[in-house]
């Protein structure tokens, strides 16, 4: 296998796995952006530190609240 | 994610892909979320990188861990995470960031990687009494690129960031 044909494979995984979380977001039922936000990130990156996902999901919600950020993109979602 | 590149080459800071991605150039696939880049700059200089990316990325300051400090950018699109790895200048620092190839990514496109030698040190150093799957991923990296690489530049570095008996580990362990 070619290295461009692994690190496309590589890149396949990944877009699979964010597709499971995101099933997983809607199937844990309707949520405010900034939870979804948290739920998603905590899944994604559960060795970050309790302190990091403060800090980060606070910066996404200071984000929200000044309508800079509407959420995160559901993967397949065409750009607005 | 090609704008993570773009944008560190439009500051002007040099950068090479390491960890997961850069393994899975080098034949180990791994399922990771998280993109690891280190980049020449001085940690103290951080806020470049908040006002190069602030418009599409929450900026995580760095973090510092003594040999290196990490801070991290977060797409405000799609939830991905880029883990930017600031090393302390001189040494392997140095002669990792001056090794580093230009490879063709798949997804990224045109982008500066760690050679297999740099990828094992920076997996050997990460490892140490922490990660039993860094090491297996160094056995495999060794394995499946075991005539390409260079053993005096892995042996000399490995014995500089005291990671030899890790090394001579994952090598046997081949």
């Amino acid at each position: 296998m070619s290295p461009e044909r692994r690190s496309a494979t590589s890149s396949e995984l990944r877009e699979r796995g964010l597709l499971l979380v995101w099933q997983q977001a809607d199937a844990a039922g309707p949520m405010p952006e900034v939870e979804r936000a948290e739920f998603i990130l905590r899944r994604l990156y559960p060795e970050m530190s309790e302190a990091w996902f403060v800090d980060v999901v606070g910066k996404f919600a200071a984000r929200y609240s000044a309508g800079t950020w509407q959420g995160f993109q559901r993967p397949g979602q065409p750009k607005d | 994610m090609r704008e993570v590149f773009d944008a560190l080459e439009t500051l002007g800071i040099a950068y090479f892909l390491t960890g997961s991605e850069a393994a899975s150039l080098y034949g180990v696939l791994r399922q990771s979320f998280d993109t690891d880049i280190v980049i020449d700059l001085d940690p103290t200089d951080f806020g470049r990188i908040d006002r190069g990316f602030a418009n599409r990325y929450v900026v995580k300051d760095p973090v510092d861990y003594g040999d290196y400090a990490m801070g991290s950018v977060i797409s405000m699109e799609s939830a991905a995470k880029v883990d930017l790895i600031m090393r302390r200048p001189g040494g392997w620092a140095d002669s990792s960031m001056s090794r580093r190839r230009m490879y063709h990514h798949a997804t990224f496109g045109a982008v500066w990687v760690a050679t297999v030698e740099d990828l094992i040190l920076a997996k050997l150093v990460w490892s140490e009494g922490r990660s039993e799957l860094q090491l297996r991923d160094c056995a495999a990296l060794i394995r499946l690129n075991r005539d390409a690489i260079d053993w005096a530049y892995l042996q000399r570095w490995a014995a500089s960031l005291r990671v030899e008996g890790l090394l001579v580990q994952a090598r046997d362990a081949t």
